[in-house]
């Protein structure tokens, strides 16, 4: 792994805690457009965060099992088979163990990430980290700041969230954007959307018109 | 040996807990029914603020019952113009959300009604004091990761909702209602509820007729196809439907969380699948094809973005005037 390639990685996790830079963030997509490896990262990375926030689909977390069964499957097949065969069946395992490993070490590094950011406080989100409690003992009064949402600001197409104090609609657009809808349409139709939601919501729901409060408005975020 | 001892800590500790808990519940749970009648039923008028991803709104409500009739008049006071007005709903119209809060749900069709304990864990978390009254403060701790959870300040008095803050993963604030001033009980004059004269955006919401139960089925007709989603969250009861002549919607509540599941049969052109969070809510747009047609399916809600992706990702087309359960 070059130096470069490093510098990269660690702009390419900047970006997913949304504390890249704009000229990071550029610099990042671009590498990924090339490089097949940092798509792959970028894949390895998302997947360890999704794990560690309990949001990965019950098939994909529960890899345990499923390694069990891999192995399970070849003792079956390896019952009378050369010592080469055997110790190449022993290597495919120690590869299995190896992935867990590596999945673990790219967790563990990301914990990290965020950890040191929390630490340094980034000037953005210092008004926003400061004091969010971390269990559901006696206060139950949390802080006056709100983080913006990881999941948005992670996959935010338009810049650093933390970094705009006029928080918008954060689209993340999960295919090649077609030309025939630009951002503002996408963003105008879900908003349609949202109104009609918060108008069911205020009538069947028990909060009243407190809903209302929620519906965007024309120059949020503009 | 020290291992064990730490083992029967915290079995002693969970023991003692839920012992807690359910001695606690009844009460926690009476408050929140408290809550969705004194919404409803009492004169008042304040401001409140809406806090989320570092920006704040402020609104004025203005809420009043007259000849059994509830009236009301929201301003936001920052940004576009904006108010929005709504009357013609009787006072005791109880809708499902108020029901659930309750612990009841009488016709909620084909559906076992499990109480609000039993998605969340209630804990009363004593005292407070908000726009100079003092509340009691209940914390709804979700009990699995469908929903997010609650933590909702009640005027002592009167059992008004004061504040309501959404809790997101890891304790995270995601949003937070909170009132700044309120003066309860006040007697409120016309002219406060009808909306300020040269406005440029006043949505007028009339009173829909009161159902307290769900038991129409969704017209498919207009669509050319019927649809349901196969997976709803545990606990979620179909509280309303919104029968469009394009876009269909159906509204589910467990009492406080809600999301709405729309069927777009004319799409715009070229909208891709998107998901999008603002504050609390998020919405998963998706899109499929049935019969050589494209069909957008989108979730909105406050409901953590996975909810309300699994929910988009179950919904099933089928020919019309095929078993629709």
């Amino acid at each position: 792994m070059s130096q470069p390639n490093n510098n990269v990685r660690e702009s390419l996790s900047a970006l997913m805690d949304g504390e890249a830079n704009e000229l990071e963030a550029r610099r990042v997509l671009q590498a990924l457009s090339a490089d097949t490896q940092l798509r792959d990262s970028w894949h390895r990375y998302h997947l360890a965060a999704q794990a560690m926030r309990r949001e990965l689909p019950v098939q994909l977390e529960d890899f345990s099992s499923q390694i069990s069964a891999a192995i399970e499957a070849e003792k079956l097949s390896t019952g009378a088979l050369s010592t080469v065969k055997k110790f190449l069946s022993s290597v495919g395992r120690g590869a299995i163990a190896a992935s867990v490993a590596v999945v673990a070490i790219v967790a563990s590094q990301h914990l990290y990430f965020n950890a040191a950011t929390a630490e340094l406080g980034d000037p953005a989100l210092s008004t926003a980290s400061s004091g969010v409690s971390s269990d559901y003992r006696p206060e139950y009064q949390l802080p006056a700041g709100f983080q913006a949402p990881t999941v948005s600001a992670r996959n935010a197409s338009t810049g650093s969230v933390a970094n705009t104090n006029q928080p918008r609609t954060l689209l993340v657009i999960n295919q090649p954007r077609p030309d025939a809808l630009t951002e503002q349409q996408i963003e105008q139709y879900l908003n349609q959307m949202m109104q009609a939601h918060t108008e069911q919501a205020s009538l069947n729901s028990s909060q009243g018109m407190l809903p209302f409060a929620r519906l965007p408005q024309q120059q949020d975020g503009r | 040996m020290r291992r064990w001892f730490a083992v029967a800590a915290v079995a002693f500790g969970v023991v003692a807990g839920s012992a807690w808990a359910a001695g606690d519940k009844n009460s926690v749970e009476g408050l929140l029914a408290q809550m969705s009648e004194a919404g409803r039923a009492l004169n008042y008028r304040g401001t409140f603020t809406y806090e989320y991803g570092g920006a704040l709104k402020a609104v004025r409500i203005v809420h009043g019952v007259k000849n059994g009739q509830e009236f009301e008049r929201l301003v936001h006071l920052n940004g576009t113009p904006r108010e929005i007005t709504r009357q013609g709903n009787t006072v005791d119209c109880r809708r499902i959300g108020d029901l659930l809060l309750r612990g009841v749900a009488p016709g909620v069709k084909d559906k076992i009604h499990q109480p609000l304990a039993s998605h969340y864990n209630l804990f009363h978390r004593g005292e407070d004091r908000i726009a100079n009254r003092q509340i009691t403060v209940i914390h709804l701790v979700p009990r699995d990761e469908f929903r997010y959870g609650y933590i909702v300040g009640l005027d002592a008095q009167t059992g008004l909702l004061m504040q309501l803050i959404l809790v997101g993963n890891g304790d995270r604030a995601l949003e937070r209602f909170q009132y700044t001033n309120i003066e309860i009980g006040a007697s409120i004059s016309d002219a406060e509820l009808s909306a300020g004269q040269p406005n440029p955006s006043v949505d007028e919401l009339d009173g829909r007729p009161c159902k307290t139960s769900v038991t129409d089925v969704i017209t498919q007709v207009s669509l050319q196809v019927a649809w349901r989603s196969d997976w709803i969250p545990p606990g979620f009861v179909l509280a309303g439907t919104d029968p469009g002549k394009t876009t269909q919607s159906v509204l589910y509540t467990d009492g406080l969380a809600a999301f709405s599941i729309f069927v777009d049969a004319q799409p715009p052109a070229g909208v891709p699948v998107v998901q999008a969070q603002r504050g609390a809510t998020v919405a998963h747009m998706s899109r499929i094809s049935f019969a050589d047609q494209p069909y957008n399916i989108c979730v909105v809600g406050e409901i953590p973005k996975l909810t309300a992706q699994r929910i988009a990702e179950s919904v099933q087309l089928r020919p019309l005037g095929s078993s629709n359960d």
